[in-house]
């Protein structure tokens, strides 16, 4: 009777605890360009562009987060350009100056419904001269998805992300599987243990 | 026809006798069992195709050995084959591991990418130098039948089919905890179960179940060696579990070569139980000893026959089964460097120990985090306040208690110091195969420490044994509620670890 006790309690406890540690929101990635921003590894003078070629955009973003210094004075307005494989142009915006430098977020003035393979990703300031985080000549592209979310709420999205990156047969549904599974892990320890303590 | 049916006989034989030794087994261990290979499973289904340490490596070897038949060689080239490059590539793998800002692909038109890369790549045309390539073969050969089991299928998929090899891995590990907790602590069934949910339950060792590595297989051969050495000092040494002793031995060290370190452990024990043997039982005793060593070495000697004659490999390829620099490759050291080096590797410094590890105290920061949770290639954990919480309020009240349960105990104790002394001498014997390369590694001045928190893991049976050691000390009343205390425990920490890693991959 008291392992039964502990056993509800424990996973009550989980339950809380997933709960309290699931709904809190933050900004969440829609994904990135894999580049180490382990430096300010290229710098952009007043009004040249640096772009990223060959990027892909992807679906449910609706900024670009990257890391710009601006050498410790105020940060300029920043031109950014987002442009399809076939020249067409994506976004075209002028991000009015970032606050502060360090981790900027640069509007995109849309949420992208699909993802967008082969873009062009370009940034120029306008004003003053800026660094961009990178790794030599390529600078870390982060691209958010709107406003600040939970992990309870993208649960959905973490669904379809797990089903990705995996061989073909397996899908959002491998998600389910795996919390079955550890439904079942539980289960069976509770057998186990409320068998054995028993008297 | 007829010749046919001895072999049959005798298949059968083999089966019912398995089958029996199985139902011999009490329901809980195969209980324990079932549960590490389903946590198993979902760690497999958890963790992003190559996030275990040196997974790349070890899919490499098997996928050598599967499509070729030989063994990977120690010379330079390429050690993936093209399917498997591509297929890294496409995972943006080398930008996401040891990377906890960058995730794997999320996107169908990376899945799309990743499909169609790796159609019609050859795929036996890697299978030189890696960190893997000096490992003997055993492993990848268990692993070899699974990718062979999946005949056609994409290089992902049979991957996936190795990860499960891996979990039965840690089902069986699991067991033979089980069991070596049962000869050790005969009178409390209890506390073979808790001590085996601990370890099933231990999240490292379900990280790696989860993988394709030859730990794997390491930890079962050492958790069986345990068992073996266990049953032979509660019930004697006869031919069968010499035989067992030998064939525990001999297997881990064609899976790992760190298996070695128990070698004087087992050397020591099969001393003792000579030695103990009443005089009638002696020569019997002596019997099966040599059984052990022989069939201990013939493994390894057929390992290095089967490396000159079949692979046309070095004879014992790197011995030390780790790549690091060659003792020769940086400053000298001395005994008193080496000893002291070797202490601060697991135990906190002593006042007149010139500091070797300035930036960090491995007991803490390496064993102690890494045990209770280090996950991907080492990039993400649950953070530096819940380690020191859950040693306050978990391990410490559990090591008072199994200092109790040894008090209780001492009876029995006194009677059972050279089994002990024989534990003591693998636990050095591991210390030792670790700090080593580890030392090397220091002398040649290269900035990577050489040492994982996954290498203790070979110890796991003595850790359950501990877990068991804390529920009889709490008395027989108390046990129950400290044991159910334990498990819950032990489960919600390997929960969060597994959402943790859902959070890392995929959040």
């Amino acid at each position: 009777m008291r392992s039964a006790a502990l056993i509800a309690a424990a996973a009550l406890a989980t339950a809380v605890l997933v709960v309290l540690l699931g709904s809190r929101s933050e900004p969440r990635l829609a994904g990135s360009n894999g580049v180490d921003a382990g430096s300010y590894s290229i710098t952009l003078a007043d009004g040249r562009r640096h772009c990223e070629r060959n990027q892909l955009v992807p679906a449910d973003a609706d900024r670009l987060r990257m890391t710009i210094a601006s050498f410790d004075r105020p940060m300029p307005p920043i031109a950014l350009t987002i442009t399809r494989p076939d020249g067409g142009v994506a976004v075209d915006r002028r991000v009015p100056a970032p606050p502060r430098q360090g981790p900027v977020e640069l509007p995109l003035g849309v949420t992208t419904e699909a993802p967008l393979r082969g873009a062009t990703v370009c940034v120029r300031p306008g004003g003053r001269k800026i660094a961009l985080a990178g790794f030599a000549r390529n600078a870390r592209l982060e691209w958010l998805r709107p406003g600040s979310e939970s992990e309870l709420g993208v649960a959905g999205t973490i669904a379809h992300r797990f089903g990705i990156g995996k061989p073909g047969w397996m899908g959002a549904w491998t998600l389910v599987a795996a919390l079955l599974l550890i439904a079942g892990v539980w289960v069976l320890t509770a057998r186990v243990v409320l068998r054995e303590t028993a008297p | 026809m007829g010749a046919h049916r001895p072999c049959r006989a005798a298949g059968d034989g083999a089966l019912s006798r398995l089958r029996d030794g199985w139902r011999r087994i009490p329901r809980a261990g195969r209980a324990c069992a079932l549960i590490a290979l389903v946590n198993g499973i979902v760690w497999a289904l958890l963790i992003p195709p190559y996030h275990v340490p040196d997974e790349p490596v070890h899919v490499a070897y098997t996928q050598y050995l599967a499509e070729t038949g030989k063994l990977p060689t120690h010379d330079p080239g390429p050690e993936y084959s093209t399917e498997q490059q591509v297929q890294l590539a496409a995972l943006d793998f080398y930008a996401v591991t040891g990377n906890r800002g960058d995730k794997p692909p999320w996107s169908s038109l990376q899945q799309e990418r990743l499909e169609d890369a790796t159609d019609g790549k050859r795929r036996d045309d890697g299978g030189h130098k890696s960190v893997a390539s000096n490992n003997p073969p055993l492993y990848y050969m268990a692993e070899a039948v699974a990718y062979r089991l999946t005949p056609g299928a994409s290089l992902m998929t049979r991957l996936y089919a190795m990860r499960l090899v891996s979990a039965l891995m840690a089902a069986l590990t699991v067991l033979f905890v089980f069991l070596f907790v049962r000869e050790l602590l005969p009178a409390s069934p209890w506390a073979w179960t808790v001590g085996a949910l601990a370890v099933a339950f231990q999240p490292m060792f379900g990280f790696e179940s989860g993988g394709v590595n030859n730990d794997n297989l390491l930890y079962l051969c050492s958790a069986a060696l345990f068992f073996a050495l266990a049953r032979a000092f509660r019930r004697g040494l006869t031919v069968r579990r010499g035989a067992f002793i030998g064939l525990a031995l001999g297997a881990g060290v064609l899976t790992k070569f760190t298996m070695a370190a128990f070698a004087p452990a087992v050397g020591l024990a099969l001393l003792v139980l000579t030695w103990r043997a009443a005089p009638e039982d002696r020569r019997a005793a002596f019997r099966a000893a040599g059984v052990a060593v022989a069939l201990g070495s013939a493994l390894l000697l057929m390992y290095v026959a089967a490396n000159s004659v079949v692979w046309g490999r070095p004879l014992l390829q790197d011995a030390a089964g780790v790549s690091t620099p060659s003792p020769g490759a940086g400053r000298a050291g001395g005994l008193r460097e080496q000893l002291s080096y070797y202490w601060q590797l697991f135990l906190p410094r002593l006042p007149f120990m010139q500091d070797h590890f300035p930036h960090a105290v491995p007991l803490w920061d390496t064993w102690f985090t890494g045990f209770n949770g280090r996950f991907g290639w080492l990039d993400y954990d649950f953070g530096r306040p819940f380690y020191r919480w859950i040693g306050w309020l978990v391990y410490l009240p559990l090591l008072v208690l199994a200092g109790v349960g040894l008090y209780r105990s001492r009876a029995a104790l006194g009677r059972r110091l050279l089994e002990l002394a024989v534990y003591a001498l693998a636990v050095l014997g591991l210390v030792v195969a670790i700090a080593r390369p580890s030392y090397t590694t220091f002398l040649s001045g290269a900035a990577f420490p050489f040492f994982q928190p996954r290498y203790i893991l070979p110890l796991l049976p003595l850790f359950a044994a501990i877990v068991a050691l804390a529920v009889r000390g709490a008395g027989r009343r108390a046990a129950p509620f400290v044991g159910t205390v334990v498990v819950m425990l032990a489960l919600m920490h390997t929960l969060f670890a597994q959402l943790l890693t859902i959070t890392r991959y995929y959040a």
